[in-house]
C-alpha cells in the first residue's frame, strides 16, 4: 500500500507546454509524471476492489451501479515521460525536443444493465430486456518516442509558432471487449433466455509481460499552433492522434448471435444427468464459447487530444492571467470504413471523453506560482477544481486536477501530477 | 547534482513500487432454463421401450395399441438334422506294390572262355559243330540284388516267377536251379529242367506265401549240360542264357520297402439324414459343419481327399484335401469343415440309377498313401481309420416338411404395459383384442390354443381367460386352420398367411393384467401331403400375437402411478439454489405428485416434492378442454448426497370421475424446468 501511495504522490507532469518553454533559456532535461482517474459513476472504491480483489458486498454493488447515470464510463491513465529539449542559444523560440514517455491507459464504458448482469446474475431481472450496447473496456501499455520541432512561422506579418512532432509508438499490450449491440432477455421463471450479441473481444499475445515487449508499433503525429499578439494568446493543440498495429498473435474474437434458448428437450426422466451436465456447461461458459477465435493483426488507437485556448495576461500584482480550454479527446473503438468527418467524429464519441471546458489563472505568490481552475466535462460529467504549484524557477511542480475529491465522501475522480526539471 | 538526485529517487520509486494484484470475487443469482418439453399421455404413462403405440381414431381420440408376441416357434427345433457315418478302416493289405524283377545273363562266351583253348576252338564268328560238353556249368553262383525294391518282406501272397530263355544255338539239359536268401540262406525256391531247347524259353511260377525274401539272394546254378550241336553251327559270342526271376502278386505281411505313391481306398456313396417324416429335396445351411475323425498307424501320411457334390456354395461343391499324418498310437485327428451358407443338395447321386430320391447326399472321398522316398516297415496290423460327421443347423428346408404336431407347453409372457400402475379404478369405454397368427411356412398348419389367460398376480383374483372369438368360436381349444405361405417367384421373400381372431374385453385390462399364460399346439401339415413342395425358414416360421387396441375414452379414480428412474445425482451437489418446474397441462387430468429421493439400495433418502398437486387442463360442460392450467412447483434446500434414484409418485384423476373423458391427440402437457444458481465470480 505504501508503494501505491508512493506512486500516487510522485507523478507529475508538465502542466502547460508554453508555460514552461517560456522559462527555458538552455537545453533542458525534465522527468514528469501523471496518474489520472475519472469516471461519472464509479467511485474509486469499484476500482480498487476491482484491483486489488477482495469480496464485493451487495451494498458495494448497489452503490456503483444505482450512482445516478446510466451509463458509468471511466479513464485511468499513468504516464512517466522523459524529455529533452535542445534549444537553439541564439532563437529560443526555434528548437528540437524529444520526449520518451510509458503509457498505461484503461478506458470503458459499461451500463448499468450490463454491471447488475455481472454483479448481481439475471435472477432478479426476469421478464426484463438488459441492454448490453455500447459495452467497451480497452487498455493499451506503450512506449512512446517523440521526436518534435518547434519554431516560429511568419504569415502577413505576423508570427504563428508551430509545434510539430512525429511519434514511434512500441506497442506493449493491448486488450478490447466490445459489445457494440447486445442484450439479454430472461423469461418468467427462466422460462427462456433470449440473447443477442454482436461482440469482438481482442487481446495480445500475453506470454510475455515484461516492461518493454514489442507486440506492436505504430505512429503518431503532433501539430500545434501558437498566435500572440501583445497580451492575448490563442493555440490549437492536435496531439498524439495516432495507431498501434498490433502483430498477428493477437487473438480477436468476433461474434454475431441472436440464440434464444428455452432449455433441452428431455423425452424421459432418464435424462436427469444431462441435466446437470448443462448447468455445469452454462457455469463455465468463456468468451470463447460464444466466438470463433483467430489470431491476426489488429489497429488500435491511442487517444488523441485535441484542444483550443485563449490566454490573456493580466496586469494584476496576484492574477497574472486568465486561460479558457476547450479539450476533447479522440479514440475510436475501431476503424470500418473510410478516414472522414464521420470517424472524426465516432472518434469523439467512442473515446468516451465528454468535451471539456475548462478556466485557469496563474498567480503570483511571493515565493510560488499557483495555477487554480474549474473544469467542466470529460469522462467525469462533474465540474472538478485543479491546482497546481511551483517554484518561481519553475524546476519542480505538483498538483491536481481533482481537488474537490479532497472533499468528497465518496471519490469518482483522482489524479495527481509532478514535473522535475533542470538543466544541463 | 541536485537534479540527478531527482532522477535517482523518481527511479528509485517506480522500481519499488510492485504490487500483486488480486482477483476480486462477488456472487451472482442466475436463473437458467433446463428443459422445455411437451409431453403427450404417452410420456406420462407408458414406459418406452416396448410394443407400445398411440393410434389416432376417427374422432381425434388417441387409440392406445400394445402389442405383444405370444407365440414363436423360430426357437423350436423344428427339424433337427444331424448323421454320423460308421467308422471305416483300411488295413495294409490293400497296400500294392510293384512286381520286383531281376535279369541275369549268361553269354556263350563266358562258358567258351571255361573251355580249356576254348576260344582257339571256338572262335567268335566260326562255324563249329559243338560237341556234348556235359555239367559245363556247375555250381555256378550269382548274386541277385533287388535293394532297389526293398530290403526284407514277408508276404502272405505272392509269386515267384522264373524264366530261362535258351539264346544258345544248341540244346542245354539238366539245369538245376536254386534261389536262397543271402543273409540265412534258407532256400526260396528249386527249379529243374530235363531239357531246354535251343531258342526256347521255359517259365516256371512258384508260390512265396509264406516267405520272407530279403533284398540280397544267391541263385546256384547246380548243373547245365550242353547238347551236342546238329552239324555245325555259327557261334557268335553274343548269344547267351537269359535268367528271369520276378516276383509278382505281392501282398505283404511286414515289408520294409520302397512304397510308392498310390490310391489306397476310394469310397463313392451316398448318405442319408434322419429327419423324421420329413422328405426334403434341398436345404440351406444356416450353421453347419462336417467332423472327420481319422487315424492312422501307417509310416506314411495319408491324403483324404473329400468331395460332396451335393453340398455346394455359389455353385462350386464342397471338396477338401486332408493330410491325415503318421500316429503310432493310433489316436484320431479331427478336422472341421464349416458348412455355413452352404445349400444341400437331398436328391442324391446326380443321375443315379432309379431316379432322384430324399433326405440323401452323395459323397466321394479317396485315400492316398503319400511316399516318403524312404525305407519304410509296414505291417498288415497297420490300418486307416475314419468316420465323418454331419451337425447342421438348417437356415431353410424345401421338399416335405412332415407332418408333425409341436406342443408349445404353457409360457407365462409378462405384460409390461401397467408395470407402474399401483392402485386405482380405471374404466374404459372399450377394448379390442385381437390375436393374429402369422404363417411364414410354406405348409398348411392348424393352431389350437390350449390356454390363454390374463392375469394380475398381485391381485386375488383368478386369472380371466380369453372366451369366444366374433364367430362364436371358443378361443380355447378350437383348430384355426392357417394356409401355407408362399414364395416370391421360388424366391424370398416369403408371403405369409395371416389368420386374426378378434374378441371383446375391457375387463381384461380394467384388472391391469401384468402376466399371460399361453399354450398351445401346432400341427404342420395336418392334411394330406398334397403335391406342392413345402418351404421353412427356421428363422421365420409360425408367430402369434395379441393386440389391444384402447380408445383413451376412460375415467380413472385415483390411479395411482409410481416409477423409479436411474439418476446419480450424488455427484450432482452443485450450487443449484431452486429448482423451478413449471407445467402447463393441456390434458384433463390431474395429479398429484411425489417425487423421493433414494440410494443404490432403494433407501428413501429426502422427499423432493410433497403431494404436489398439478391441475387438470380447463374443461367444458362435454369435457372438451378449453385452456391450459399452469402449475409452478418450487424445489428448493434438497440435499443430493448419496442420491442413485429417484421415485415419482403420481395419483391421476380425470376431470370427470362420472363419465369417460375423451383425450385427443392434440392434447399435451408443457414442462418447463428452470435452475436458479448462486455463483461466486472470481
Amino acid at each position: 500500500m505504501k508503494k501505491i501511495i508512493l506512486i500516487l504522490f510522485i507523478p507529475i507532469i508538465s502542466l502547460s507546454q508554453k508555460n514552461v518553454e517560456d522559462k527555458i533559456k538552455i537545453n533542458n532535461i525534465s522527468y514528469s509524471s501523471i496518474f489520472t482517474h475519472e469516471s461519472n459513476n464509479l467511485s474509486i472504491d469499484f476500482f480498487k476492489s476491482m484491483l486489488l480483489g477482495g469480496y464485493i458486498s451487495n451494498e458495494m454493488k448497489d452503490n456503483w451501479i444505482s450512482s445516478g447515470n446510466n451509463l458509468n464510463k471511466f479513464n485511468t491513465n499513468l504516464t512517466n515521460s522523459f524529455s529533452y529539449k535542445l534549444l537553439n542559444s541564439k532563437d529560443k523560440n526555434k528548437y528540437y525536443y524529444f520526449i520518451f514517455s510509458d503509457i498505461n491507459n484503461i478506458n470503458g464504458q459499461i451500463s448499468d444493465d450490463f454491471m447488475n448482469l455481472l454483479f448481481y446474475g439475471n435472477y432478479n431481472f426476469q421478464r426484463q430486456n438488459i441492454d448490453l450496447s455500447n459495452t467497451i473496456i480497452r487498455g493499451d501499455r506503450f512506449q512512446q518516442y517523440k521526436f518534435g520541432y518547434i519554431f516560429p512561422y511568419n504569415i502577413l506579418d505576423e508570427t504563428i509558432n508551430i509545434n510539430i512532432a512525429l511519434s514511434y509508438l512500441n506497442g506493449n499490450q493491448h486488450s478490447k471487449f466490445l459489445i457494440n449491440n447486445g442484450n439479454i432477455y430472461t423469461g418468467n421463471n427462466g422460462d427462456n433466455i433470449e440473447l443477442n450479441y454482436d461482440l469482438e473481444y481482442t487481446i495480445t499475445d500475453t506470454s510475455d509481460l515484461s516492461l518493454f515487449n514489442k507486440n506492436g508499433q505504430g505512429i503518431a503525429y503532433d501539430l500545434c499552433l501558437l498566435y500572440i499578439k501583445d497580451e492575448n494568446q490563442v493555440g490549437l493543440n492536435i496531439n498524439d492522434i495516432g495507431f498501434i498495429k498490433w502483430n498477428n498473435k493477437t487473438r480477436t474474437n468476433e461474434s454475431q448471435e441472436n440464440l434464444n434458448f428455452s432449455g433441452v428437450e428431455l423425452t424421459n426422466f432418464d435424462d436427469l444427468d444431462k441435466i446437470y451436465d448443462l448447468i455445469d456447461s452454462l457455469q463455465t461458459l468463456e468468451i470463447d464459447s460464444f466466438s470463433v477465435s483467430k489470431n491476426k493483426e489488429t489497429r488500435s488507437f491511442i487517444p488523441g487530444k485535441l484542444s483550443l485556448y485563449y490566454t490573456k495576461k493580466l496586469k494584476n500584482n496576484i492574477f497574472k492571467d486568465i486561460r479558457f480550454i476547450f479539450s476533447s479527446i479522440w479514440q475510436p473503438f475501431n476503424v470500418n470504413g473510410e478516414i472522414d468527418i464521420n470517424l472524426l467524429i465516432r472518434g469523439i464519441q467512442e473515446s468516451g471523453y465528454f468535451p471539456s471546458s475548462k478556466i485557469l489563472t496563474m498567480m503570483d505568490l511571493k515565493y510560488i506560482y499557483g495555477y487554480v481552475g474549474l473544469s467542466a466535462g470529460g469522462f467525469s460529467n462533474k465540474i472538478t477544481l485543479d491546482m497546481s504549484i511551483t517554484n518561481k524557477k519553475r524546476n519542480f511542480m505538483i498538483g491536481s486536477y481533482n481537488i474537490e475529491s479532497i472533499f468528497n465522501k465518496e471519490i469518482n475522480n483522482i489524479s495527481l501530477f509532478l514535473q522535475l526539471s533542470g538543466r544541463i | 547534482m541536485k537534479n540527478l538526485l531527482y532522477f535517482i529517487l523518481v527511479l528509485f520509486v517506480f522500481i519499488s513500487c510492485k504490487h500483486e494484484l488480486e482477483r476480486p470475487s462477488w456472487e451472482t443469482d442466475n436463473i437458467i432454463p433446463l428443459v422445455n418439453s411437451k409431453m403427450t399421455i404417452n410420456d406420462i404413462i407408458i414406459d418406452n421401450g416396448y410394443s407400445n403405440y398411440f393410434d389416432i381414431d376417427s374422432n381425434n381420440i388417441i387409440t392406445l395399441k400394445y402389442n405383444s408376441e405370444l407365440i414363436n416357434t423360430n426357437n423350436i427345433d423344428l427339424l433337427g438334422i444331424e448323421s454320423t457315418n460308421k467308422e471305416k478302416t483300411f488295413t495294409i493289405d490293400s497296400v500294392q506294390f510293384d512286381d520286383v524283377e531281376i535279369n541275369y545273363l549268361l553269354s556263350i562266351e563266358d562258358v567258351i572262355n571255361d573251355i580249356p583253348f576254348g576260344t582257339i576252338l571256338f572262335p567268335n564268328g566260326s562255324q563249329r559243330e559243338i560237341p556234348q560238353l556235359p555239367s559245363i556249368i556247375q555250381d555256378d553262383t550269382i548274386l541277385i540284388d533287388a535293394s532297389e525294391y526293398f530290403e526284407t518282406m514277408t508276404l502272405y501272397n505272392g509269386n515267384l516267377n522264373f524264366k530261362f530263355t535258351n539264346n544258345f544255338p544248341t540244346d542245354l539239359s539238366n539245369i538245376v536251379f536254386s534261389l536262397y536268401n543271402a543273409n540265412n540262406q534258407n532256400l526260396i525256391a528249386n527249379i529243374n529242367i530235363s531239357m531246354l531247347q535251343s531258342g526256347e524259353t521255359y517259365s516256371e511260377t512258384l508260390s512265396v506265401a509264406g516267405e520272407t525274401i530279403d533284398y540280397l539272394m544267391t541263385g546256384i546254378i547246380h548243373n547245365i549240360d550242353l547238347e551236342q550241336s546238329n552239324g555245325l553251327v555259327l557261334i557268335n559270342y553274343d548269344d547267351d542264357i537269359i535268367s528271369n526271376i520276378s516276383i509278382s502278386d505281392i501282398q505283404i505281411m511286414e515289408a520294409t520297402a520302397y512304397f510308392p505313391n498310390q490310391l489306397l481306398h476310394q469310397e463313392l456313396v451316398e448318405q442319408s439324414f434322419d429327419i423324421g417324416s420329413a422328405r426334403l429335396t434341398e436345404l440351406g445351411i444356416k450353421n453347419g459343419e462336417v467332423i472327420i475323425n481319422a487315424a492312422s498307424s501307417l509310416p506314411d501320411t495319408i491324403s483324404v481327399i473329400y468331395i460332396i457334390p451335393s453340398l455346394t456354395k455359389n455353385n462350386k461343391p464342397f471338396e477338401v484335401l486332408v493330410k491325415i499324418p503318421p500316429n503310432i498310437n493310433n489316436n484320431y485327428t479331427e478336422l472341421n469343415f464349416n458348412f455355413d451358407g452352404y445349400v444341400m443338395n437331398l436328391e442324391g447321386k446326380e443321375g443315379r440309377s432309379g431316379g432322384d430320391t430324399v433326405n440323401t447326399i452323395y459323397s466321394e472321398m479317396y485315400l492316398y498313401l503319400d511316399s516318403t522316398g524312404e525305407l519304410e516297415t509296414i505291417n498288415k496290423v497297420d490300418s486307416f481309420k475314419l468316420f465323418n460327421q454331419f451337425i447342421i443347423t438348417p437356415e431353410y428346408a424345401r421338399g416335405y416338411i412332415g407332418n408333425d404336431t409341436f406342443n408349445i407347453e404353457t409360457i407365462d409372457k409378462e405384460i409390461s404395459l401397467f408395470n407402474n400402475i399401483h392402485s386405482g379404478e380405471i374404466l374404459l369405454e372399450k377394448l379390442d383384442l385381437n390375436l393374429t397368427i402369422k404363417n411364414n411356412v410354406g405348409s398348411d398348419a392348424k393352431i389350437i390354443f390350449n390356454e390363454l389367460n390374463f392375469d394380475n398376480t398381485n391381485d386375488n383374483n383368478p386369472p380371466i381367460s380369453l372366451n369366444i372369438d366374433k364367430d362364436g368360436n371358443n378361443i380355447i381349444g378350437y383348430p384355426y386352420m392357417i394356409e401355407r405361405a408362399s414364395l416370391t417367384d421360388g424366391n424370398l421373400p416369403v408371403i405369409p398367411k395371416f389368420l386374426e381372431i378378434e374378441t371383446q374385453s375391457t375387463e381384461i385390462l380394467e384388472m391391469f393384467p401384468n402376466k399371460v399364460n399361453i399354450s398351445s399346439t401346432i400341427i404342420l401339415n395336418p392334411n394330406v401331403q398334397t403335391s406342392v413342395s413345402d418351404f421353412i425358414f427356421l428363422d421365420n416360421t409360425i408367430e402369434a400375437n395379441i393386440e389391444a387396441s384402447m380408445p383413451l375414452s376412460f375415467v380413472a379414480k385415483k390411479l395411482e402411478i409410481s416409477k423409479i428412474f436411474d439418476a446419480d445425482l450424488s455427484s450432482n451437489n452443485r450450487s443449484v439454489e431452486e429448482l423451478i418446474i413449471t407445467i402447463d397441462n393441456g390434458i384433463p387430468l390431474q395429479a398429484k405428485l411425489e417425487v423421493i429421493l433414494m440410494d443404490s439400495e432403494s433407501n428413501i433418502l429426502d422427499t423432493l416434492i410433497t403431494n404436489h398437486f398439478i391441475y387438470s387442463a380447463i374443461t367444458s360442460e362435454d369435457d372438451l378442454v378449453i385452456s391450459n392450467n399452469e402449475s409452478v412447483i418450487s424445489i428448493s434446500d434438497y440435499n443430493f448426497d448419496n442420491v442413485k434414484k429417484v421415485k415419482i409418485n403420481s395419483t391421476f384423476n380425470t376431470s370427470n370421475l362420472n363419465n369417460s373423458v375423451d383425450i385427443y391427440n392434440h392434447y399435451e402437457m408443457g414442462v418447463k424446468l428452470s435452475a436458479r444458481f448462486k455463483q461466486i465470480i472470481e
